[in-house]
């Protein structure tokens, strides 16, 4: 069994800061986080670039959110598993490449990064709180499942930071 | 087409823009998830030619579908019994067959379906 944590030193795209210090001195270095978390949202490549995923993504449910939309029977595209890939995008550390956005047909939609040949991780959500991935490494695979509520769960990061730093 | 032999060459026909990358020149994973009653639908291309293999896809497959076709993904049928999935033919239309036994779990499907795009070439119509 795995428990997803928060990796604080992973800064996603749309952070909210949560602090539950009551000293002048957390006041104000919460007021010092805020204001670099907003300067980096000014950024105006990261704005550009999470604003196309979102694009990417809506195109992707627009087309695929009727039966048989790949020829070959597949379930549509929920809301629900919409909104899910929204708030997955948000959580996306920043440092990572955003994904290509793909419809499964089982009406999940996929996620994948691919660094080269047999260099390549994918995950989906389908609107239930969880999370596949799978992933080759070169000669190494890994698959499984994760919760997904509040945070990316941290496998998914080590996973991402293997591919593309390692 | 009782069996197919590892030998033969297989095609998964694509009708969806977003199943393979053109700068990569590659089909994506999804291309080979199974539909939701669990199999792939594949066609044996085995000593056609390629205008016979598109024919093969317009003909039975894009017209019967009411979707323009846009390519195709071709593996060796080995790579498919190489990961303990099984072919059957059906002939109907001919030269058709499913792939079916896949995983329960939806993450190792995930996984065969790299594995098996990793180890196909992409067509472009």
């Amino acid at each position: 069994m795995s428990v997803a944590v928060p990796c604080n030193e992973c800064p996603s795209y749309y952070t909210i800061l949560v602090n539950t210090g009551f000293s002048d001195d957390s006041k104000s270095l919460e007021k010092n986080l805020e204001r670099q978390i907003m300067e980096m949202r000014e950024l105006l490549t990261i704005e550009l670039r999470v604003g196309e995923a979102f694009e990417l993504l809506f195109d992707v449910y627009r087309e695929c959110s009727e039966t048989n939309w790949d020829g070959y029977s597949a379930s549509p595209i929920t809301w629900n598993t919409f909104r899910e890939a929204l708030q997955l995008i948000r959580l996306l550390p920043s440092f990572f490449p955003l994904p290509e956005i793909l419809a499964e047909p089982d009406g999940s939609i996929g996620f994948e990064w691919r660094k080269g040949q047999r260099l390549i991780f994918v995950i989906s959500v389908e609107g239930k709180h969880k999370i596949n991935y799978a992933g080759i490494f070169g000669s190494n695979k890994v698959h499984g499942s994760e919760y997904f509520g509040e945070m990316l769960p941290s496998v998914i990061i080590e996973n991402l930071r293997r591919l593309f730093y390692r | 087409m009782d069996q197919i032999k590892p030998e033969e060459y297989l095609t998964r026909y694509i009708f969806h823009k977003g199943h393979f990358s053109i700068t990569q020149k590659r089909p994506k994973y999804v291309v080979f998830m199974p539909s939701p009653h669990g199999e792939t639908s594949v066609f044996c291309i085995s000593n056609l030619s390629d205008n016979e293999i598109w024919n093969i896809g317009d003909r039975e497959v894009a017209q019967k579908r009411g979707l323009p076709l846009l390519g195709r993904a071709d593996i060796l049928a080995f790579h498919v019994f190489n990961k303990n999935l099984k072919l059957i033919p059906d002939n109907c239309p001919p030269r058709h067959a499913n792939i079916v036994n896949w995983p329960t779990e939806k993450s190792e499907k995930k996984l065969i379906a790299i594995e098996l795009a990793e180890s196909s070439q992409l067509h472009l119509k």
